[in-house]
């Protein structure tokens, strides 16, 4: 009977078919949803000013860091095996960084800001792998850090 | 990020000028993830997306590192760091170290 060969296969396909399904429709649900948000809050956040110029001529300088950490989803995860046989540009891999690095210039940004910054110069960009992913410590780190500097007359922040 | 020293990651302090150039300050911190953290992440790791768990930890690993930096400034009688660096790196599998290094000076 052909149900005799279907039942085990589906037994130990079925849950890596249903982790794939999963990561595919949230992962890309989150990536929609992440974009979106990154669109408004760039735009709420104006025109601060962000440069990795070093030398400003400001009135006072703060640090302020910003910085996420970041994990693929299983389908995506999958893919990329894949990608490795191939070789060639991993694009979903691009525009996951380019999120992650979106965020954490954001959240620098909306730290400085939040404490009275007109602008964050001197900005530098960190990514670390924090090992595999599944493993202890997954994941990829992205950190974005800078002087935030005040306008002449503004109260120290 | 901190009250009586002045941290900036250019050559100079916006504002100040460098009176005198101290010497390397430091600090570093290694930090372990915690289990009920993990068990989150590795959830997480199905969907994807943002370790929310991972970020505040290292962010809180980092404002240590920053601070023992900023004490190692201060015990060289200086009153601000310049050229701050940040890194991150795993040293071994579950554990990563945050270091921040900088330029302790005397600013007036």
């Amino acid at each position: 009977m052909l149900s005799d060969e279907l039942i085990p296969l589906l037994i130990s396909v079925g849950p890596f078919l249903v982790l794939l399904g999963i990561g595919l429709t949230f992962g890309t649900m989150a990536q929609q949803r992440h974009l979106y948000l990154l669109d408004q809050r760039e735009t709420a956040l104006g025109d601060m000013l962000l440069t990795n110029v070093g030398n400003i001529e400001a009135d006072h300088g703060d640090l302020v860091t910003g910085s996420t950490v970041v994990a693929y989803d299983f389908f995506r995860r999958i893919m990329i095996l894949f990608r490795k046989l191939i070789g060639g540009r991993f694009r979903m891999h691009e525009r996951f960084m380019e999120r992650a690095r979106r965020e954490a210039i954001l959240r620098m940004a909306e730290d400085a800001k939040a404490r009275g910054a007109v602008a964050v110069h001197n900005i530098r960009l960190v990514t670390a792998n924090l090992g595999d992913s599944g493993s202890a410590m997954g994941g990829c780190e992205v950190l974005a850090y800078g002087t935030a500097v005040w306008e002449k007359g503004d109260p120290h922040g | 990020m901190s009250n009586d020293i002045i941290l900036s990651n250019m050559d100079t302090v916006p504002g100040k000028t460098i009176v005198r150039h101290i010497g390397m300050a430091q600090g570093n911190v290694v930090r372990a993830k915690h289990v009920g953290r993990d068990i989150a992440a590795g959830l997480k790791n199905i969907v994807g997306g943002e370790l929310r768990g991972y970020t505040e930890l290292l962010e809180e690993a980092r404002r240590d590192a920053i601070r023992r930096m900023v004490e190692d400034a201060q015990a060289q009688g200086a009153n601000a760091i310049v050229n701050v660096r940040l890194s991150t790196s795993s040293v071994t599998s579950g554990a990563s170290e945050l270091y921040a290094y900088g330029t302790a000076v005397w600013v007036e």
